[in-house]
């Protein structure tokens, strides 16, 4: 008897990097496929104004796992049959501009603002999720005019986004785009859809991709206490023009936190709910139920009025040249206090690149280490709280450059 | 001229935040400043 022919398809072996996209027309449910121009890019006729996310730090990840759930019975010793309880798609990308529109569009819930030489994004108090149509595509290994390509139709921003500051290495962010299912499109076809195109692309028109490696921002920072934060009306933080410290007018008696360790970490993190339902597998709605807001360093200082403030439930003396001191055990929490991270563009020292959050609580306590070995270093962490006195979309904090 | 515009991001324009999904008119040179987070609205009859 004749065999079987084996299925060894090299070609079929996936390997390349791809592009991220949100999608302005998503595909219609009669023809459910991104329309490609001749460069790969979305058809700008067919799909209206598309944004490219910018430079991608890693994989693009694109998945859809299904949760099954068994059925069986006591007589027999494994399920007999199983059915389909939900169905999870998501693409996930580390993304590497941080730049206050793409920051803007990872975390979903901010606003995003721009005038003469800045450009922000304000967080805190917004109550409606973005959502829109995202795209992954990549060219085949095979033939680079022919495209893998995975479209969320509707889709909503659940990573949130990082800023890291330091020398060692450059800022990144892990955007994550939650698929939800569109149930106006026809069963089978709700949420998305891979594909790959078997003819090269021709035609259409391109869509400008927008890679912009002098948004990559590498450097050092420092860390700031601002008594007078930044006002509701005039959200940033006023910087010094020649120095890029907080303009000693605009924020009285700011306090400098001294050399950290390492990167500081700026983190703006929604946290969503899925609404779901037990007719479809997927989630058809979303809502904001969080906003995390955090911002963690490494002290290298340490004086007694810094381990202080750092603690917060401590009663700082200085004594005529006598002594230094804190004291805690029985006190009660200071009042918190606004907190920024200033850095410099990697490309241009001259702007600065803002992270603050307007009322923080230092969370993480102080250490003191006695050691031959180490010296004293100690990592704070700052929650952001929300200013309810401020305009809903500003509570919380904002990031902000100098362009 | 201003035309009517489709927020798909929340933006800050003139201190008033504009939540997704909600409308505002805008001349040609601020929409565009913001083009990432709008989308022009076609108004019946145009």
């Amino acid at each position: 008897m004749p065999g079987t022919a084996k299925n060894y398809a090299v070609a079929n072996i996936i390997q390349g990097p791809g592009k991220l996209w949100v999608i302005g027309t998503p595909p219609v449910d009669a023809t459910p496929r991104l329309t490609l121009a001749s460069d790969g890019t979305p058809d700008s006729v067919t799909h209206g104004t598309c944004i490219d996310l910018g430079a991608i730090q890693s994989a693009i990840t694109n998945a859809v796992k299904p949760k099954m759930t068994p059925i069986a019975l006591d007589q027999y010793d494994a399920p007999f049959d199983s059915y389909l309880q939900e169905e999870d798609a998501t693409i996930e990308a580390e993304l590497a501009q941080t730049e206050a529109s793409k920051l803007q569009r990872a975390l979903g819930v901010g606003a995003y603002s721009t005038g003469s030489g800045y450009k922000q994004t304000t967080f805190g108090g917004l109550t409606t999720v973005p959502t829109a149509c995202i795209a992954a595509i990549s060219p085949t290994r095979a033939n680079p005019n022919r495209y893998y390509v995975s479209t969320l139709f509707s889709a909503a921003s659940v990573g949130g986004f990082e800023v890291s500051m330091g020398r060692a290495k450059a800022s990144a962010y892990k955007a994550k785009f939650q698929g939800l299912m569109d149930l106006t499109r026809t069963a089978g076809k709700q949420t998305g859809i891979w594909h790959q195109t078997l003819a090269d692309a021709a035609g259409g028109t391109p869509t400008a991709p927008s890679v912009d490696v002098t948004e990559i921002f590498q450097g050092p920072y420092d860390l700031w206490i601002l008594p007078t934060a930044p006002t509701d009306g005039a959200v940033r933080v006023t910087l010094d023009s020649s120095t890029l410290t907080p303009d000693s007018a605009a924020h009285p008696a700011s306090v400098h936190l001294g050399l950290q360790e390492g990167a500081g970490k700026f983190t703006v993190i929604p946290k969503l709910t899925l609404m779901k339902a037990d007719q479809v597998t997927g989630a058809i709605g979303v809502y904001i139920s969080g906003l995390t807001a955090k911002i963690e360093a490494e002290m290298s200082q340490s004086s007694m009025s810094l381990l202080s403030q750092m603690l917060m439930t401590g009663a700082y003396t200085l004594s005529g040249g006598q002594y230094d001191q804190f004291t805690f055990g029985g006190g009660d929490k200071a009042a918190a206090f606004c907190l920024c991270m200033i850095g410099k563009k990697r490309t241009d020292a001259t702007k600065a690149v803002v992270c603050c959050l307007y009322k923080v609580n230092s969370v993480a306590g102080v250490d003191l280490t006695m050691s031959r070995q180490k010296r004293s270093s100690w990592k704070v962490e700052f929650d952001g709280m929300n200013d309810i006195t401020r305009t809903a979309g500003r509570q919380m904090g904002v990031y902000h450059e100098m362009i | 001229m201003k035309r009517k515009y489709g927020v798909v991001l929340p933006v800050d324009i003139d201190g008033r935040i504009y939540e997704f999904g909600s409308e505002l008119e805008l001349d040609d040179e601020t929409a565009g400043e913001y083009s990432h987070a709008l989308i022009a609205v076609e108004e019946e009859g145009k």
